[in-house]
């Protein structure tokens, strides 16, 4: 069997370690992106939400001849706070990692995808989103962008073979809820129509569905895990 | 690249071939306009020929999308523009 590669952005902490992690320990070869710089073999360090930094860890896969299977962009930020009281760097931070590094991430890698004949994207939305949470506006404006972007992006690559969906969990334990009280992730959990807190695994287990043959007709969704 | 080896390369792409192809033939917005399907797997052709010669083809530039001055306005222009690039390359390296 042919291992496939995959390409995990955000890779070091949070979800994306986490989803890294299990997709080598099930067979896939991992390519992880991060900030971080990294003493591992396959790992490139990139801001995500720079157009030249992602086209140089383009050009050095291309340069390798890595054919790529599967993209999926973990790399995000939050911040929870009142748009009101948000100051203006913490929002072009949060829209140009979470969104902006999603589109450039997805343009700029997909042509590996196409040159492998077809593959997946899966980018990582939120379960506000849908709730239209309090003390998330600017966060929730810039994961609409990725559902919304998602989709139609679905619809430009699938004439290759590529399917694009998102994720969209609720609160997970990783270092993305640190300033969120017991109740507020209650509170959001208790509009989840499986009310419990995920996993990581459970995530991990969704990624690996999208990433199966299963999936290949399954494009432009977004996956509200625990569902609304 | 001579804007030959750029037509060789639309004729394996389009799957109707257009009645005449030639290095001055309008490939956007003219009666042989391509695809955007097509034009992104020329692209990839362009870009594997680059890395053969030992540069990167920049594809995603403004001038590229540019309706009036693209890069792909024919198969001579986007000659033009890989050898520029190619040159530019060479000169840098």
């Amino acid at each position: 069997m042919i291992m496939q590669t995959i390409i995990v952005t955000g890779a070091t902490s949070g979800i994306g370690l986490e989803i890294k992690q299990y997709l080598r320990t099930s067979g896939y070869k991992v390519i992880s992106i991060s900030r971080r710089e990294l003493d591992e073999p396959n790992h490139f360090s990139c801001d995500i939400s720079c157009f030249n930094s992602v086209k140089d860890v383009y050009t050095q896969l291309l340069k390798s001849r890595e054919r790529v299977y599967g993209l999926i962009n973990c790399a995000g930020i939050a911040s929870m706070n009142l748009a009101l009281t948000t100051p203006d760097s913490v929002t072009q931070k949060i829209i140009a990692v979470n969104l902006v590094g999603t589109i450039f991430s997805s343009q700029i890698f997909a042509p590996l995808l196409i040159r492998n004949g077809g593959g997946r994207i899966i980018n990582f939305s939120t379960i506000a989103v849908h709730i239209g949470l309090a003390g998330e506006s600017v966060y929730v404006a810039s994961k609409s962008g990725v559902e919304g972007f998602s989709r139609s992006f679905a619809n430009e690559v699938s004439k290759f073979g590529i399917t694009v969906n998102c994720i969209a969990p609720g609160p997970i334990k990783t270092n993305l809820l640190k300033g969120i009280t017991n109740q507020q992730i209650k509170n959001i959990v208790d509009r989840q129509i499986i009310k419990r807190i995920m996993s990581p695994s459970d995530v991990s287990q969704l990624v690996s569905l999208l990433l199966s043959a299963s999936s290949e007709n399954l494009t432009g969704q977004v996956l509200n895990l625990g569902g609304v | 690249m001579h804007p030959l080896q750029v037509i060789e390369f639309l004729k394996e792409i389009l799957e109707e071939q257009p009645s005449e192809l030639t290095e001055e033939s309008t490939l956007i917005g003219g009666n042989t306009s391509i695809d955007s399907m097509s034009l992104v797997q020329l692209c990839l052709k362009l870009e594997e020929s680059a890395i053969d010669n030992g540069f990167v083809f920049d594809w995603t530039s403004e001038k590229a999308m540019s309706s009036m001055n693209s890069v792909f306005r024919t198969p001579r222009s986007i000659s033009d523009e890989f050898n520029s690039q190619m040159n530019r390359a060479k000169l840098s390296s």
